[in-house]
């Protein structure tokens, strides 16, 4: 009921894949969306409230971001504009975004915690730094996947769905001892903190689109390969990896 | 551009020019107009600003309202919203405009929201909008004359305010990031709207767009924060009581502010050859950009009068300064099935007309254009490269367009390349992608491609016709677009005794400049003093914006610094500097590395420090930057000349004991210009505010600081920093 709540108040969902959605939690472990664990299916525990980052500004300005959580931090490079999501995220979290560009051209940082948006910061200077977190903070936290090192424990997962612009969507992502529902538009970065508790494994993601306005293009990122590219993948689309 | 779009197409199907889109130029409906609004700040309500560094405030949207009362409720059915820029400049109506591209990518609109998304709002950071308006977005609304208008901004975060160092006691600490706090609060779960009312002192004051259905309406909305004192306790918000005033109608209610015209008036002519004339059913937009860049600042469709004519006449509103040579526009005319038209480099003077004519246009096939970038050392994709499209304009008596900046050239298109080094981006279907719908350039004009992307090279590539589609010179198959760079490497170190962990960000740039090629983040772990980095940096070939190759750079590094566990822009820790680092030599078979060593070192904590004060003889877009060691820094803004802030700098900086040089710079087209000399400056040092003695049953806190104080100093307490004054 609560899950519902939430979509009526989103307004933009539709039924059908509400319904769809719906059926994805009730085989999963649940959770997710935000807010509080209100599914109450049975012993799923409660999760922290999905935090994401929303960078925006003059759209096409390219940056770099470091973003961590309390276990895992994650290097990304992108354009504005782009959401990011941590899934199985920890808080509290921190995040330093710069432009990579020598221009005024804003950069606009949003740390956005369920629906609401906590945070914002911003630069226009060359380079500029936009810097923020959500609870207190100490340190960066080591890299996920250890940096690309050999042998580490666990992996660096991510998906990019590159498209269809702005289209908003729920996906559900997967280890193989839990899933959680996000929600977001593209392009849109989902960072997976420590799939199954850390140990690696599989991992897959069931993305919905929302308002069908074109084929998503998707890639999976395990480790800084794309392991998994779905780029003409209609409005529904499911990728897992190995 | 037709493009131009660089940026904002990019995503979202940005689009434009070029294709792209944009301007999807849709009829607007009818019984609708389109406004476009633009934000300019004052500070003429605020009697402490040369107290503050930066001041940022969330806005939501502007609302208009026709109603004659000027206490018209907030939930009155009259109001029509213009939001933040979703995904994409928006477009709306009938012609369409695409705009607010400095304020783009959010998603959501208004109140509703979704997870992951929250509400669509945008910081504005009104000392960047002092010198020049900036336009917010375009829409189009109901045709009628509109007498009520609202910002709206976010109520649970209005904004936040970085503050200078204090000058009196008490005061809390400076150069950290402190909320705002709008007086008088709303209650919770109220709006926060701030209002003016166009009739409040006539009765015939109002916005008419009531025959405004063929044109795009300018609004340009004045900003004061009327902000309070800075705080005098670290824990305290700064207080604002914001205000707005509409500068540009029949009768304003902006009184003093802001002190200059903000708009250039340009009025366009073009002409078709196609038998048919004009149509705006599909893609089509006029797009004006910063000269130079890909910059675009307005792009709108050709008013729906020319539907079906040859002759068509236009008129945009653009933001250009009033004093101190104008600001530099190129334009760009592009149409699906069409060739461009191209204008560069018109000066647009505010509360001056001007007026243009673009080439003749005809009839002619696009196609889309697609490739990639790749890295040459590791044969990977690039990811966020930036393609910039430019086409010679004709009327320019020279043109080069592989020069940087480019001469007599006008971006016509731009896009960005994803993770994988593709561009462009995908969009979607209601929104084409970047590069859609590009003319194939004739023989004796073919296009120049530039791909730049921090650490690279800035590479250009010639773009010709084969067949009916692109071939890329040179390029390995199709469009494939090597960047070549170097590699650099080195240590950055805390000082001796100090230890991590520690967040520093090392940046390179061009040696004796402010233009930042690339940088990195890299941390120093707990119990150690130094971390190893390696960056991407172009090579010795790389073409500067000086148009001459780039032999050296500079570097310089900073902490990031916490202040009571919330990460703050500026840093505590002093400046690690090191100049004129030999550039790597260009590629050969593989990347060249030179290493930068170990002289990024000695970062220790000596607490913020802030210089303010004026500069002589302030233009309308001046800056002043601060350097160490001959690095450039950082670069701070300077109040417009004739405005309430006048001739006013603020800086925050380490308190360094060694000194640093301020430079006055005039942002004169094409590029900034010093005014006088360098003056030496060496900051007050913050106040060491000792932590209490320890006493039977009593355990003293600490007072939060930016850093600590390092180990083995006779300080044992926390530091609040101090204001150093200078007029030069």
């Amino acid at each position: 009921m609560g899950l519902y709540a939430m979509f009526l108040k989103a307004k933009s969902i539709r039924r059908g894949v509400i319904a769809a959605l719906a059926c994805g939690l009730l085989m999963t472990s649940c959770g997710g969306f935000g807010s509080s664990n209100n599914t109450a299916p049975g012993n799923t525990p409660p999760v922290s409230a999905q935090t994401s980052f929303r960078i925006v500004g003059r759209v096409g300005t390219p940056f770099s971001a470091r973003i961590s959580d309390f276990r895992s931090s994650w290097n990304i490079t992108g354009v504005v504009p782009l959401s990011i999501v941590i899934v199985n995220n920890k808080p509290p979290v921190r995040v330093s975004v710069n432009k990579l560009v020598s221009d005024s051209s804003l950069l606009s940082l949003e740390i956005i915690n369920g629906f609401t948006v906590k945070q914002l910061a911003s630069g226009t200077d060359n380079f500029a730094v936009a810097v923020g977190a959500f609870g207190h903070v100490s340190n960066f936290a080591p890299l996920a996947g250890c940096g690309g090192a050999s042998s580490c424990p666990t992996p660096d997962v991510r998906f990019f769905v590159k498209g269809p612009t702005n289209e908003l969507f729920d996906a559900l992502i997967e280890d193989t001892t839990m899933g959680q529902v996000v929600e977001t538009r593209p392009p849109a970065l989902i960072l997976f903190d420590s799939p199954a508790g850390g140990t690696g494994g599989r991992v897959d993601g069931i993305f919905t689109a929302v308002g069908f306005t074109g084929s998503f293009n998707i890639d999976l990122i395990y480790n800084g390969v794309i392991v998994v590219s779905v780029p003409n993948g209609g409005t529904s689309v499911t990728m897992k990896y190995p | 551009m037709a493009a131009l779009l660089a940026p904002v197409l990019l995503i979202l199907g940005l689009v434009i020019v070029g294709g792209n889109d944009s301007a999807s130029a849709k009829p607007v409906a009818s019984g609708k107009a389109l406004v476009a609004v633009s934000f300019v700040s004052s500070f003429a309500k605020s009697a402490s600003v040369t107290g503050y560094q930066s001041v940022n405030l969330n806005v939501v949207s502007v609302r208009l309202n026709p109603s004659k009362n000027p206490t018209v409720a907030d939930s009155d059915g009259g109001w029509v919203a213009i939001s933040v820029p979703q995904g994409i400049a928006k477009s709306a109506g009938l012609s369409t405009v695409s705009t607010g591209n400095n304020f783009g990518g959010n998603s959501g609109s208004g109140n509703s929201v979704t997870v992951g998304e929250g509400r669509a709002e945008i910081q504005i950071d009104l000392f960047a909008l002092q010198n020049i308006a900036q336009i917010f977005n375009a829409a189009a609304v109901p045709a009628k004359t509109y007498r009520q208008v609202e910002l709206v901004m976010d109520a649970g975060t209005p904004g936040n305010m970085v503050p200078v160092c204090g000058q009196t006691a008490p005061s809390g600490e400076g150069c950290i990031s402190y909320r705002a706090q709008v007086m008088p609060t709303p209650a919770a779960g109220t709006p926060l709207t701030i209002r003016t009312s166009l009739n409040a002192t006539n009765p015939n004051g109002g916005l008419d767009l009531s025959k405004g259905t063929n044109v795009v309406t300018p609004l340009v909305i004045d900003i004061d924060p009327g902000l309070g004192p800075p705080p005098t306790a670290s824990n305290q918000a700064v207080l604002v009581t914001p205000t707005i005033c509409v500068a540009n109608t029949s009768f304003p209610t902006c009184q003093t502010s802001p002190a200059l015209p903000q708009l250039g008036t340009v009025t366009g002519t073009i002409k078709t050859t196609a038998s048919k004339g004009f149509s705006n059913k599909g893609p089509q937009a006029v797009t004006a950009l910063l000269a130079g860049t890909d910059n675009i600042i307005l792009s709108q469709g050709l008013p729906n009068s020319c539907n079906g004519k040859t002759t068509c006449t236009f008129t945009m509103n653009l933001p250009a300064a009033a004093v101190g040579g104008g600001t530099n526009y190129d334009f760009v005319f592009s149409q699906k099935t069409s060739t461009f038209a191209v204008l560069s480099n018109i000066n647009v003077v505010g509360g001056m007309a001007t007026s243009i004519t673009l080439p003749t246009v005809a009839t002619k096939p696009t196609n889309s254009f697609a490739g990639k970038v790749v890295d040459f050392c590791s044969t990977t994709g690039v990811q966020a490269a930036t393609l910039d499209l430019l086409l010679p304009d004709p009327s320019a008596p020279i043109h080069d367009c592989t020069a940087n900046p480019p001469i007599g050239c006008v971006v016509v298109a731009s896009g960005s390349s994803d993770d994988a080094g593709a561009f462009p981006m995908p969009a979607n279907g209601k929104n084409p992608p970047a590069f859609m719908f590009v003319p194939l350039p004739d023989p004796s004009t073919p296009y120049e491609l530039i791909a730049t992307a921090a650490g690279y090279d800035r590479t250009p590539i010639q773009v010709t016709t084969a067949g009916s589609s692109f071939k890329c010179s040179p390029s390995n198959k199709g469009c494939s677009i090597n960047l070549n760079h170097g590699f650099l490497k080195g240590t950055v170190a805390l000082d001796t005794g100090d230890n991590g962990p520690a967040a520093v960000m090392v940046a390179a740039e061009d040696h004796g400049t402010n233009n930042i090629e690339n940088s990195t983040l890299v941390t120093i772990l707990p119990g150690v003093n130094f971390a190893n980095y390696t960056m991407n940096v172009p090579d010795s070939s790389n073409i500067g914006p000086g148009n001459s190759p780039v032999g050296a750079l500079d570097l310089f590094a900073s902490t990031q610094d916490l202040f009571n566990g919330a990460p703050q822009k500026f840093t505590g820790h002093t400046f690690a500097v090191q100049s004129d680092v030999t550039a790597p030599a260009p590629p050969t078979s593989t990347c060249n590395t030179i290493s930068a060593g170990t002289d990024l070192t000695g970062m220790t904590c000596v607490g913020h420090g802030s210089v303010r004060g004026t500069v002589t003889d302030p233009g309308s877009n001046d800056t002043v930057v601060l350097s160490k060691g001959d690095v450039q820094i950082e670069a701070a803004p300077v109040g417009p000349f004739a405005s309430a802030n006048a001739a006013n700098y603020a800086i925050c900086a380490p308190a360094d004991p060694e000194p640093y040089t301020l430079q006055h710079y005039e942002q004169a087209t094409p590029t900034p210009r010093p005014v006088g000399n360098p003056v030496s400056v060496t900051l007050v040092p913050p106040t060491i505010v000792p932590t209490p003695v320890p006493s039977p049953g009593i355990t003293p806190v600490p007072c939060p600081g930016i850093c600590n104080i390092v180990p083995g100093t006779p300080n044992n307490g926390c530091l609040i920093c101090n204001s150093t004054s200078l007029n030069f």
